[in-house]
């Protein structure tokens, strides 16, 4: 709805003045020539000394710093950087209206997406020119893509290699693809569209944009680690669905595949259950604030064009207060205890409070349609993420619902026997959501938990089986959990918070850590070994900081997880900076590295 | 996952507010009782203390929520004791609910203004419905500052609108709005120092279907701010749909600082138009009133000069990079409109690089390795021997003249390397000649030579002994600044510490002071290095409450008269257009109340009007950074 009213407000004696706020014509003064970019060995691009004509200028000297930096070094302008990669430092004049796929080779089940993956592709070249290419030549571009299997599963066997090599043949420019899977064809059409600049002159007083590619290029690539996660907070404060597709597209444009979603936590539960209406009507922050069950499905959708799994989490059996608290209106019990406790601190790690009621077995049955309302949501075969941190004994422990039931399962009121409570509630759940798969025709799969006290390397295989779980192990890096687990046979993913979390430095005694320190931490390289998370809880964020909050320093965590350099952080800089400038074109602002002027110096200001 | 740090009390905003437990809820509301009447919301409040309150309601309670018809919010807030109170809504009941906003608009301190009135504050108990079709501005036209006066009339109008979600319709039923200017000084339309920035607001309904607000203020910028603060009495009832403002309200109101400014650095990075107008407008909404524009610096020289091209054709990132005269006026009276002052900065003789490549002018340019050199890449600094100089900077100043017409100038000063003067074999012969030293006190002396020879070509250029400011710097130290800079010429921005002896020491000898000490004020604070590894080298971040409690009364004592005021600085090594807002605010929007106001209380007192104040700004297009889970905003009390 348009705002009508806008227009009713009346105004006596207001005569026309000049107040708009919208920008006049401010044309600036324009003056010809500018800067022009000179491509150095082992310094990168570096501005000419003074703005001058580039009417003779050579093959490497660039009228732009973009252009510049596609072709300058090994990896010209690619984020994450590729297994190999020949490039050739001559570009050749496109055009998206001559830019032809062709799906021959691949099989048919995969065409319907790979049709909706080259359409992002061409609408990312497009962006490279705000979407008006108007230089326009006739060169036929022509993609052409293999698959080899029709498999659409996204799991952590998926094969995400792929070749790519660019011809240009005079006539026309060909292009070849050859990928095991339409995840790893993606995957080339990404690293494709980064072979593409804008070449548009930095200033004139009409629009003129054209767009260049590389016009030589043989390029094999793969992952390194399976999971390549981006965790986002929806709960602490909301995050509309906009802002989420686009944090998709960043993954996107950085090779990212896993989006973690936090939909919920104790502040509030955004989430929309089918079956149990009472979720959001209790727990969202306001009826705005909600995501339908439409609106996940077609996230998800989303995601998988862009090559990303989403997982949903619903942490449990702590971080759930907000949309639980209406169990005894309804005649249910408890279903969550300690909810919204003023006293916080006694009973958890930041306000609000509120953790599961395990005693009531009405909870078990609500938590069963949540499954089920989410088991249907999900592409098969299903990931879900059931949280399981920082269970507050104390809690529990002042309940006495679950003392009496404590008492009389025999448990102990001591540390080992609330660690056999909160066991018992992961392995029912776990039997539920099993049970909810299998009803839908599903095998049983493997479900994520993060690190707790439950997963200490003396404890955890008592209670947990390493088949059945992913341990995300959050712990800071001087912590010896991440071994220990993988010593003792689990699959684990990591995110060291005191690296990975985005949210740190604006609270306590945390540390910002910048993107050279995120790039530079390294993970052990084993099967068990399946990634890690760049992680941003939102306390402290919402739709408004989120885009800077998070890039680019996530980019620095999606190049370590897909190629794991062994090069420094100043070597990838250049690169990172293209990709700043690329992420801008496709709408996504990021932070920035650096003045303007380092920027046009590579290598100045290290 | 989310860190133990917080249970070990390392947030500040917990822990702090826990040992100040004794000073939450001033209020004393016992109880809310509700009841359904005509037309008013009713609020009853007895004398100084708050007795039981009985609201007092009309409409049929029927929340429309524009999709989701089905979902009626099962929330009211209730004020119990001073908090708002998140409370189950009984659609089968006949209590009327109250909204979050009303509530919090009588439930806590202030209401919802901010920065907060100094003077006479009477806010009443009522809230009446109004008629969004029947709001009318009425203004004395007798002056030069007639236009001004219209363009404020016309933000109030935007500001009023902002209140509504997007996509809501309110009822356009209720009572009619009359607002009347009061202008005693129409002519004045100028920046100063000394201008009187006061007003008085008074609403009072006058018939059963009319309200009337009566803002008076000794010129517009007065006006301007009573307009503000009016449109911060007004909110919307998303409960019953409809446009409500606060009935009896009695507010007398002036700033303790006369200089409230936040500082852009669009030299390190540049930051287009339409940034730049965008913090000038949320700065109007906090009454903020000057908007430092560093605008030159080494790495680039947008500025354009019409008198000298070649500095902003060298000098600019790229011809699209510029700011031309025309564009800068605009922002100047984009500002004015606003009550904001826009005040341009030339940094010399330190500071400056790019752009000056072809007049010889500069020495250490590009120096290498810039660190034993200069504080960053690139060096650069003005060669303070050459005649010529002195007639290319007077130029540079004429050109800012016209541009920006300032009331005020800041001729920079910081940061001045001796190593880089150092390397010319000119200077060394030129203090030779006068038969200086090389040592450091004798480059104090070069330094005045240009600072008394720039100082002349400023008041040539602008035309007039214009007040100076400058950065504190080796030149200032109080052990010797009376022997350079003449206290009434000039004023000292101090960038160190808030605990620097400096500041004492500058304020003994009479010296007048701005505060923007690093500590708490430096914005661009607590984001990683961005030359080399680990922080910035002002980290950590600044919180906002670090923000608010920084008090330039605190640290001048009895010398407070002094202090002209103090300003947040964003350096934009680490920042460009994409990162503004959420650099700035809301945390300069807590400066803000520091300068209009300052407080006796600290940040936890703040707390809740803060919260709201940042949700003012998002609506307002200002993509302000979130302070807290939006569930401590709707949850008063229970985040401490």
């Amino acid at each position: 709805m348009v705002r009508q009213w806008i227009a009713l407000v009346v105004f006596v004696h207001l005569a026309s003045g000049n107040n708009d706020i919208s920008v006049k014509d401010l044309t600036p003064s324009v003056y010809e020539p500018s800067w022009t970019y000179k491509c150095v060995p082992d310094e990168g691009c570096q501005r000419s000394q003074s703005p001058e004509p580039t009417a003779n200028y050579t093959g490497t000297v660039y009228e732009s710093l973009d252009l510049c930096r596609t072709v300058c070094g090994r990896f010209g302008g690619i984020w994450p950087r590729p297994v190999t990669a020949a490039l050739s430092s001559q570009t050749v004049r496109i055009h998206p209206n001559y830019l032809r796929f062709d799906l021959i080779d691949a099989p048919v089940e995969t065409r319907e997406i790979l049709a909706k993956m080259t359409q992002v592709a061409t609408s990312n070249l497009m962006d490279e020119c705000n979407g008006n290419v108007t230089d326009i030549v006739e060169t036929p571009v022509i993609v052409f893509i293999t698959i080899k299997t029709p498999n659409l599963e996204q799991t952590w066997s998926t094969d995400e290699s792929y070749m790519l090599d660019v011809q240009n043949k005079e006539v026309n420019v060909a292009v070849h693809i050859v990928a095991e899977t339409v995840y790893g064809a993606r995957h080339a059409l990404e690293t494709f569209t980064q072979l593409v600049t804008a070449d548009k002159p930095d200033y004139t007083d009409q629009y003129r944009c054209g767009l260049r590619l590389i016009s030589g290029a043989k390029i094999r690539d793969k992952p390194v680690y399976p999971h390549r996660g981006f965790l986002l907070d929806t709960s602490r404060n909301f995050i509309p669905l906009e802002d989420i597709k686009r944090m998709l597209d960043g993954m996107a444009a950085t090779k990212m595949n896993v989006f973690h979603w936090h939909v919920t936590d104790t502040h509030s539960f955004p989430l929309e259950s089918v079956r149990v209406p009472q979720f959001t009507r209790y727990g969202a922050y306001s009826a705005y604030e909600i995501y339908t069950t439409e609106e996940v499905r077609e996230l998800i959708n989303y995601a998988r064009v862009r090559g990303i799994r989403v997982v949903i989490e619903i942490d449990s059996p702590a971080h759930a207060g907000n949309g639980w608290q209406w169990g005894k209106e309804y005649g249910f019990g408890d279903l969550a205890v300690c909810t919204n406790e003023k006293q916080w601190r006694s009973f958890c790690i930041q306000p609000p409070c509120g953790q599961l009621n395990p005693a009531n077995p009405n909870m078990y049955k609500v938590l069963r349609d949540l499954y089920k309302d989410i088991a249907e949501m999900l592409s098969q075969p299903a990931l879900f993420h059931m949280g399981g941190d920082e269970v507050f004994v104390e809690c529990w422990n002042s309940t006495q619902d679950i003392t009496t039931y404590m008492e009389s399962k025999g448990y102990e009121r001591n540390t080992e026997g609330f660690i056999k409570l909160w066991a018992e509630f992961h392995s029912t759940a776990l039997q539920i959501w099993d049970e909810e798969l299998t009803a839908m025709g599903q095998s049983e799969q493997p479900v994520m938990l993060w690190s707790s006290e439950l997963t200490q390397a003396h404890r955890i295989s008592k209670y947990l089986n390493k088949d059945r779980y992913v341990i995300e192990v959050w712990e800071p890096v001087s912590s010896p959990l991440l071994s220990q687990l993988l010593r003792l046979g689990f699959r684990t993913v990591s995110v060291p918070k005191d690296i990975w979390y985005l949210d740190h430095g604006f609270w306590g005694i945390t540390k910002y850590s910048n993107w050279r320190r995120m790039y530079s931490h390294v993970l052990p390289v084993e099967a068990n070994m399946l990634g890690g998370e760049v992680a941003m809880w939102s306390e402290y964020v919402d739709s408004q900081a989120l885009d800077t909050r998070v890039w680019p320093r996530a980019a620095a965590v999606a190049e370590r997880l897909w190629s794991n350099p062994s090069s420094s952080a100043n070597i990838a800089e250049p690169r990172l900076q293209r990709l700043r400038s690329r992420l801008a074109a496709r709408g996504i602002p990021s932070d920035v590295l650096s003045p303007g002027w380092c920027a046009q110096h590579d290598s100045r200001c290290l | 996952m989310t860190d133990d740090g917080i249970l070990h009390g390392g947030k500040l905003l917990f822990v702090v507010l826990h040992k100040n437990a004794n000073c939450v809820g001033v209020l004393n509301i016992h109880t809310l009782n509700i009841r359904q009447i005509e037309w008013t919301h009713q609020v009853m409040k007895m004398g100084q203390n708050y007795a039981p309150v009985y609201l007092i309601c009309l409409l049929l309670v029927g929340m429309q929520c524009a999709n989701a018809e089905d979902q009626v919010s099962p929330w009211r807030w209730n004020c119990d004791k001073g908090k708002c109170v998140k409370t189950e809504n009984d659609p089968q009941s006949k209590e009327p609910a109250l909204s979050l906003e009303a509530c919090k608009m009588f439930c806590n301190d202030y209401g919802l203004l901010w920065p907060k009135p100094t003077g006479r504050m009477e806010l009443g108990n009522f809230l009446s419905k109004i008629n969004i079709n029947n709001i009318r501005v009425e203004i004395d036209r007798r002056g030069r500052s007639d236009d001004l006066m219209d363009a404020a009339g016309k933000r109030f109008q935007k500001l009023v609108n902002l209140n509504f979600p997007l996509g809501v319709t309110p009822k356009a039923s209720g009572k009619s709005l009359i607002i009347y200017l009061v202008n005693a000084n129409p002519d004045v339309r100028e920046f100063s120092l000394t201008m009187d920035e006061s007003y008085s607001v008074r609403v009072g309904a006058v018939s059963n279907d009319k309200i009337n607000a009566t803002i008076t203020g000794n010129n517009f910028f007065g006006v301007r701010n009573g307009l503000e603060t009016l449109s911060q009495l007004m909110i919307y009832d998303d409960i019953r749909n409809h446009l409500v403002i606060v009935r009896d309200v009695d507010i007398t109101d002036k700033p303790v600082y006369p200089y409230r400014g936040i500082l852009l650095d669009t030299a390190r990075n540049y930051f287009g138009i339409d940034s730049i107008k965008r913090t000038i407008d949320a700065m109007a909404a906090v009454k903020l009133n000057t908007f430092h524009w560093h605008i030159t610096d080494s790495q680039s020289f947008p500025f354009v000069s019409n008198r000298r091209p070649n500095l902003t054709k060298f000098g600019a990132y790229s011809p699209a990079k510029v700011y031309t005269p025309e564009m800068i006026a605009d922002v100047v009276q984009f500002g004015l409109e606003r009550g904001v002052r826009v005040m341009p900065e030339f940094d010399a003789p330190a500071h400056v690089g790019e752009g000056w490549q072809s007049t010889g002018l500069t020495v250490c340019f590009k120096g290498e390795p810039w660190a034993s050199i200069c504080v960053e890449p690139p060096c650069g600094q003005l060669n303070p021997v050459k005649e010529e100089l002195y007639d290319v900077i007077k130029d540079i100043y004429a050109d800012m003249n016209d541009a920006f017409n300032p009331d005020i100038f800041h001729m920079g000063g910081d940061e001045v390397s001796e190593r880089c003067w150092n390397t010319s074999q000119e200077i060394q012969q030129f203090m030779i000649q006068n038969r200086w030293d090389l040592d450091k006190s004798s480059f104090l002396k070069l330094w005045n030579y240009f600072q008394t020879k720039a100082q002349d070509r400023v008041y040539e250029a602008f035309g007039k002994r214009l007040p100076i400011i400058l950065w504190t710097s080796t030149l200032t130290d109080y052990a010797h600044i009376d022997n350079f800079l003449n206290k009434d010429d000039y004023i000292i921005q101090v960038w160190t510490t808030g605990a620097d002896p400096q500041i004492k020491g500058l304020l003994e000898k009479g010296y007048r002071l701005i505060m923007s000490n690093y500590d708490a004020l430096y914005l661009d604070c607590g984001y990683g290095a961005w030359i080399g590894s680990g922080n910035n080298w002002c980290s950590p971040y600044i919180g906002w409450q670090k923000v608010y409690d920084n008090s330039p009364k605190q640290m001048a004592m009895q010398y407070s008269d002094q202090i002209l005021g103090g300003e947040a600085a964003l350096w934009s090594e680490q920042s460009d257009s994409s990162t503004l807002d959420g650099r700035l605010w809301p945390r300069a929007a807590a400066m803000a109340e520091r300068l209009w106001a300052e407080p006796d209380t600290d940040w936890a007192k703040a707390e809740r009007r803060m919260l709201h104040v940042r949700e003012r700004l998002v609506r307002m297009g200002i993509q302000a950074e979130s302070l807290e889970p939006e569930w401590c905003y709707q949850n008063e009390g229970y985040c401490y």
